[in-house]
Order: C-alpha cells, then structure tokens, then sequence
C-alpha cells in the first residue's frame, strides 16, 4: 500500500541493461530510494523504482530480477521489430534525418548550456552534424546571458524572438527551419544518449508522419515536488511503443486527450507538417497566466489532419521537474487551465469532435476528484492544495481563458510590432 | 466502440516479411491475427484511420501486440500455464537471455520443442451434422488431407437427410452413421460409439480447421487422466454486424493464446460455480473415448437439439473435472468457425447461450451437487443481467446498444423451467 516513504527524497538516478548479469543495487547514503531506468542493447525500454524503506540498503540481484519482471517493459516489442526488420532484409542503421533542433529558452542560460551539450554529443556520435543544426530561440531576453552562453559554443546558431510567449519562439523557430524535421527539445531538459538513433528509426519507419515524439522521463529527483510529481505519473505516456491516427480503435475520447500522445519537451515535426497545419497557437503558452497546451494543441491539429504520430519508447530526453512545492502548484494549475482552454477552443474550430471533449472534461474532473479523496486521506502523492490548484485552473479554462489570452495575445503583437 | 461492419481479418506472420496493410475503401475495420510459423501470438485491430501502414509499422503493431503472448510462452517454457485461478495470471516480462538469443529464437525454439513432441494416441474425426450438406461439403473439403492420410473420418447425420448422405457417400473414406433422434449429445455419442480411435476429435459442420490442427490436440493427451483437449477457435469472417456480435459482444472464442491446464485446482478456485465454459469452445474439441464411455457420455437431455442452446460439451467438461481428470487447452490448434450472418439468427444463438447456460448448470447439479451452480443460476447471473439491464439505457444514448441483452434474459428465464434437473441425479443406463 501507500507509504510515506514512496515520496521521500532523495532518490538517486541509476541504469541497468538488461542484456548484463544483474548487480546488487547499494543505495548511497541518504538516499531513499531509487528510480532506475532499463535499457535493453542501450535502448530505453522500462523502468523501476526501488525503495529504501521496502528493500533494505542493498537490493540483491534476485530481488532486482522480481521488480524488474513485475513491471511492464518494451524491450520484446523492440526485439521483435528487430526481428521483423531483419526478416525484411533491412539490418543497416537509419540515416539521421535531416533535422533542425530547436531549443526555445527565456532566462535560463544556466540551463541551455547543458542541454546543448547533450545535443552535441548525440549528432556527434552519429557524425551527423552536416545533416543537423541546433538552433537557439531567446524569448524576449531580459539581459544578455543567454547569448553570451550560446555564442560560446560553436555551430549553434541563435535568434532572438522578441514578442514574449514559447508559442512565439516555436513559431520562430519553424519560419527558420530549413530542415525536412524540426525538432523542439525544452531548455530544461536532457536528451538521451539513444534519442537522435530512435528518432532515426522512427523517420526511416513513418516517412510520411507528422510528429515524432517519446518519453520525458527525470532527470533528477532531489525535492519532494520532483518525485511527487514523478510518481503522480509525470508527463505520462509510458515507456510503450505507438503510432497515433485521428482516431484509435475502442476510444472514446481520442484525439481530445492530446496529451497522451507526448509533451513539449520531446517532440520532433516534419517541417511540412507543423506548417501545413499552421504551426502554433500563439495564444497558448503564452507564459502566466495561461503557460501550457501549445504543444497538445498541435498534435490534436497534426493527428486531425490525417497525419501520424509515432511515439518511440526510446527517443527519451531528461526533464528536470520543478523543484519547488509552490512552482508544482502553479503547473498544476496552469495544466488545468491549458486543458479546459483547449478543450474551449475546440468546441469551436472543431464542432465534429465535441462529444470528445465532454468526455475528457468529465475524465479530468473525475480523475480530479478520485486524487482530492486519496490526498486528503494522505494517500497518493499529489497533495491536496495540487488537486484543488488543477480543478481550480480548469474551471478557468472552461469559462473564457481562451478568448481572454487570444485578446491579451493580438494586443501583445501589436504591442512589438508597433515600432 | 467498435465500427461497423465489414471488417476483414488478415493474418500476419513475424517470421515472413510483414506486409504493408492498406484496407479497401467500403472496409471499417479489420482484426489482425499475429502469428509465428502458424502459432497465433497476437491480435490486434486497425481503423481505415490506422493505414496505410508501411511494412516496418505493421511491425511495430505485431510486435506490441505479440509481445506479452510470446514473452509468457518463452517464460512457460513448454509448460502449461494453471487456468484462470486468480493466482495463477502469468506477467509477461521475461528477462533477455544472457547470450544475447533474439527472442523470437527462444520463441521457436520453444515451439519446435512443442511440436516435436510424441504422439501416443490413435484419432478418429467426427463431424456431427444436420441438414447443412453444403457446409458439411466445405468442412470435408477442409478435411481432405486427411482423409487422403486415412485418418478414421465419421460423419453422424442427426438429420438424417438424402442429400446429406450423398454428400458423405461422395467421398471415399468417409464414414456414414445416422443417428434419427435429434440432439447434439445424441449424435456425439453415436459418434464416439461408431470412431475406432483413442481419441474422437470433434469439428462442427460450420468450422474450416487449419491444415494441422489435429496433431497439438493429440500431443497434449500426454497423461491418462487428460480427458479432454481445446483448441483455439478463431472467426472465419466478420463480414456482417452478426458475425462481429458473434464474437466481440457474445465472446466466442475469447480463449487466450498461451496452453492452459485445468484441473482440481481450478475446481477448488470457483466457489461460486465452477467456469466451465472458459475451457473452450465444442466446435475445436478432442476427448478421450475410454472415458466418455466410462462417464456416461454426453448428457443427451441437454444441448442442441434436446433441451436447446448449448451445454453439451461444458456440462462434459464439469463432470470430467468433478471425476478427478484433467482438461487441456491448446492454442497451437487452430480453426476458423463461420458465424452466424444475419442478426436474428444471432438473437437466437443469445437466447440459446442463455437458455442452455442455465440448463446445463441445472444439469451439472443435478449430478455433482456443487452449489456454486445453483448460486449462478439464482444469483450471481440474475445479479448480472440486472446490472446490465440498469445500464442498458446509458448504452443505448451512446450509441452502443446492449441488443443482445433481452435475448440472453428470455432465454436464461426460459431454461428455469429445467429445474428438475437439478433435482435428480440421472438414470445410468
């Protein structure tokens, strides 16, 4: 049952690959738990946690191979397409597509330095970097740290996109791109080491997709709102195989429930695509009061233009969560809202899909209320002023949010590009 | 919710190139069938939305669909798995093989194992039939490599009718026997009477086996107290809305993929009636002859053509476990069953599975006194048709109508009136 100690930190970050023999996993001091990521041949396909409290301070292998076995992974299902691959004929690498990555950062440069480096290290190992730019968009930067930080690394191109708001920048970026592929990665976050072979894979398998996108799993669970949010589901998609149409067969609220088809913070566009769709809706993500659901609402827009989302469990990146209780509270609240907005503006631009949206509205509501009766009963690890920040948010969302940031945001524009 | 008819079925196999899957235009939905030489690991379905699908996403699509089957059969090992105790729900994820084996590998190697194992029993194919000679053709058809290998074939007329024994006559090999009195246990038990085999394996007039199908039924008569063997039982098409109710709101053939066992323990699981019909289906079914004969064969008061519905072989199944003997289901089995097409024939296949259901838990009473029948009958049943009956309404506002609902009802009220069955144990002749 629930225990206290499931959200506890720290919790340290561990590997195991499964084609190895297991290893007893010895806790570091202070640590109470871990949260492990499994890998199969490298690729990403599962994961563990393990606590402190339950295991002892030492998990023997035989312990290890029981929690491993008792949760679900992907590797089969990556073997098994290796198998169907090669009874194809086809063994050799994907070619790295051509690709622009994208990151869209405001007054973060401590963050953006890390994130391009990891960038660099995946097109490096592939020797790709004639087919790959990084590009760095500055939203309406308030000094000039982030310039300084970027232009110190080379091959990185950056813009400054100056009307304030993310959906501003990613539409920057995508007037930029002169790729086949744009890539979003967001500055707080890591890719892995397997995300640009994955994404390789996923490009060479669905030629004709309109977005390519995987898990965002920890990058660290050092505070409490870090694993309370982890262990909540964090951004939720599983560690699964997936290829998202307009519609999935035996469920009633797709493509409303966007959100399970990926998150910002990963997710990769044929150009072609995100523009044939119109890009972003700049009156999302605008930052306070309304900072989400640009993303949902672009693929909710590629999957219902009859474009396909593949969805690779091994084209992982690194999210490092909000550290702080008040910071979670705020993105709980803001999800709320980002959800009902674009449930709002859908009844609207799209009428055939309402019956969708009623049901994801009741879904969240319902899913809402289950959470407010377990975190006032002190189980589960969302607390209670989480719940209420979210049912709060959307009823916001419900009622108008979208009109008013649409009116905030047309003022905005004219705003800079009045000279 | 599911579309709407026609649907087609495909059938995939992972150790053949994978096709890219492309659905003709008037087509709403397709089921996929999963396989790994022959082996069924997977189903999954696709929408018109869902395609077309390059080879390499057909791939992705069997693989996940195929992966816990296959994962669970590499884990089981050759072993069958304990049937549906609660303890006994295998969790797919086995670990990769330290020396790097692909997983498909281990997956034929285990089914080479399986399927090279001995066959002690000698076979006889009975095929009951009734005033279907035009299907009886296709099934013999269907059949015809292994008449050509002199398997023992017994066709029981229960009708009997001209044309049905041209039909039999037309085909050397075949063997004719009538059995006038109407009734699927009857004509079951003339069959078993008249078959020279070890072991009769059953096949409906309206089911096409699969070239091999006999031989998995036959290894798994392995022990002497393996009385009965299932296979899998798969649609042939789904062409019509009553062939898809057939199968997704009736639940035919929702069998599973992975070899099962059920024995005492699963008996001693069940307290509140023992699930007999989770055992299979009688259209892919083999018992052992010895022990029909030594249990009384099938109950002739109850099934098709008697009492009505079904039940004939559940209630075989329940007096076999209830005698100490073992029943085994075997997936590497397969046959495609023709469902009924049109949807008042389907109305009346409910009222039948209602009807009979209930028949043959009066029956089993009657002749083991497990209460857990009566509680089935009495409460645990009405208990559930009355839930559904409450929610009937929301499902109809949905679009998704509960029509098959009133059919079951009247016919599980209908098979009340066999109560006597229950009260009295039957005469052994």
């Amino acid at each position: 049952m629930w225990a206290r100690s499931v959200t506890t930190p720290p919790y340290e970050m561990r590997e195991i690959e499964l084609t190895r023999p297991l290893e007893p996993v010895v806790f570091a001091d202070g640590m109470r738990g871990a949260h492990v990521v499994l890998r199969h041949r490298g690729r990403i396909a599962g994961r563990i946690w393990l606590e402190r409290a339950r295991e002892g301070s030492t998990v023997s292998p035989e312990v290890l191979r029981e929690r491993i076995a008792a949760s679900p992974t992907s590797w089969p299902d990556l073997d098994l397409h290796d198998a169907c691959r090669a009874a194809l004929g086809r063994t050799e690498p994907a070619p790295t597509p051509s690709l622009t990555i994208a990151v869209c950062t405001r007054g973060r440069p401590h963050l953006v330095g890390r994130c391009l480096a990891a960038l660099q290290a995946v097109v490096a190992a592939r020797g790709a970097a004639d087919r790959v730019d990084l590009l760095v968009v500055d939203n309406a930067p308030p000094d000039g740290e982030t310039r300084a930080v970027v232009t110190a690394v080379p091959g990185v191109r950056y813009v400054v996109e100056t009307v304030p708001g993310l959906d501003f920048a990613r539409n920057r970026a995508l007037s930029e791109c002169t790729r086949d592929h744009l890539a979003y990665v967001d500055d707080d976050a890591v890719v892995d080491r397997g995300w640009l072979d994955a994404l390789a894979e996923a490009v060479r398998m669905s030629p004709e997709a309109g977005a390519f996108t995987g898990p965002v799993l920890p990058l660290c669970l050092e505070t409490e709102a870090q694993l309370r949010f982890e262990r909540a589901g964090g951004f939720g998609e599983g560690i699964v195989w997936e290829l998202h149409d307009g519609r999935r067969w035996e469920d009633r609220v797709h493509p409303a429930s966007a959100g399970r088809m990926g998150t910002g913070a990963n997710m990769v566009f044929r150009t072609a695509a995100l523009r044939a769709v119109g890009g972003f809706d700049e009156a999302l993500d605008t930052g306070p009061p309304l900072p989400g659901g640009g993303d949902i609402d672009s693929y909710y827009r590629i999957v219902r233009h009859g474009f396909r989302i593949v969805y690779h469990p091994a084209q992982a990146v690194h999210h490092e969560h909000r550290r702080d209780m008040a910071g979670l509270r705020r993105q709980y609240h803001s999800w709320g809202v980002s959800l009902m907005a674009l449930v709002d503006k859908n009844r609207t631009t799209d009428p055939d899909l309402r019956a969708e949206g009623r049901r994801i509205t009741r879904w969240l509501v319902r899913r809402n209320l289950r959470d407010l009766r377990r975190a006032v009963t002190g189980r589960g690890p969302r607390v209670p002023r989480f719940v209420v920040a979210e049912l709060a948010g959307s009823l916001r969302g419900m009622f108008g949010e979208y009109r008013r940031s649409q009116r905030r945001m047309d003022a905005r524009k004219k705003a800079h590009t009045q000279p | 919710m599911r579309p709407p008819a026609p649907w087609i079925i495909l059938d995939v196999d992972l150790a053949e190139p994978l096709p890219p899957i492309t659905l003709p235009p008037e087509v709403r939905g397709a089921r996929v069938h999963v396989r790994y030489r022959g082996a069924v690991v997977g189903v999954f379905h696709l929408l018109p939305e869902n395609t077309p699908l390059s080879a390499a996403e057909t791939g992705v699509l069997a693989a996940k669909a195929a992966s816990s089957a296959i994962a669970s059969l590499v884990r089981l090992g050759g072993r069958a798995a304990p049937a549906h105790t609660p303890a006994a729900r295998p969790w797919p994820t086995v670990l990769p093989a330290p020396d790097g084996t692909a997983l498909v590998d281990r997956l034929a190697a285990t089914l080479a194992e399986r399927r090279s194992r001995p066959i002690t029993v000698s076979a006889s194919i009975v095929i009951c039939t009734r005033g279907r000679p035009d299907d009886l053709a296709a099934c013999l058809d269907a059949l015809a490599a292994e008449i050509a290998a002199g398997r023992e074939v017994v066709v029981v007329d229960n009708g009997p009718d001209a044309a049905t024994e041209a039909v039999v006559r037309s085909r050397a090999g075949v063997r004719y026997v009538t059995e006038p009195q109407p009734g699927l246990s009857r004509a079951r038990n003339a069959g078993v009477r008249a078959a020279t085999g070890d072991v009769c394996v059953f096949v409906d007039d309206d089911v096409r086996p699969e070239p091999g199908w006999i031989e998995p039924l036959l290894r798994r008569f392995d022990a002497p107290d393996i009385a009965v063997v299932c296979g899998l039982v798969l649609p042939w098409s789904l062409r019509t809305e009553a062939e898809i109710g057939f199968q997704y709101v009736l639940g035919f053939g929702g069998m599973g993929l992975l070899p099962l066992i059920f024995d005492a323990d699963f008996v001693a699981a069940w307290p509140r009636g023992v699930p007999v019909w989770l055992v299979g289906a009688g259209a892919n079914m083999a018992v052992r002859r010895r022990t029909v004969l030594d249990l009384g064969g099938f109950d002739e008061r109850i099934g098709p053509g008697a009492a009505g519905g079904c039940g004939d072989d559940s209630e075989y199944w329940h007096r076999v476990l209830f005698a100490g003997q073992r029943i085994a289901y075997e997936p590497l089995s397969v046959v495609r069953h023709q469902h009924r097409r049109d949807w008042p024939s389907l109305e009346r296949q409910a009222y039948g599975y209602g009807f009979g259901h209930v028949v043959a838990l009066f029956a089993q009473y009657g002749r083991n006194r497990d209460r857990g029948d009566l509680v089935r009958a009495f409460y645990v049943l009405p208990r559930w048709f009355f839930g559904r009956l409450v929610r009937m309404p929301l499902r109809a506002a949905r679009g998704d109508p509960d029509r098959l609902l009133p059919a079951t009802i009247r016919g599980h009220l209908a098979g009340l009136r066999f109560i006597r069955l229950a009260l009295r144990r039957p005469r052994r002749d």
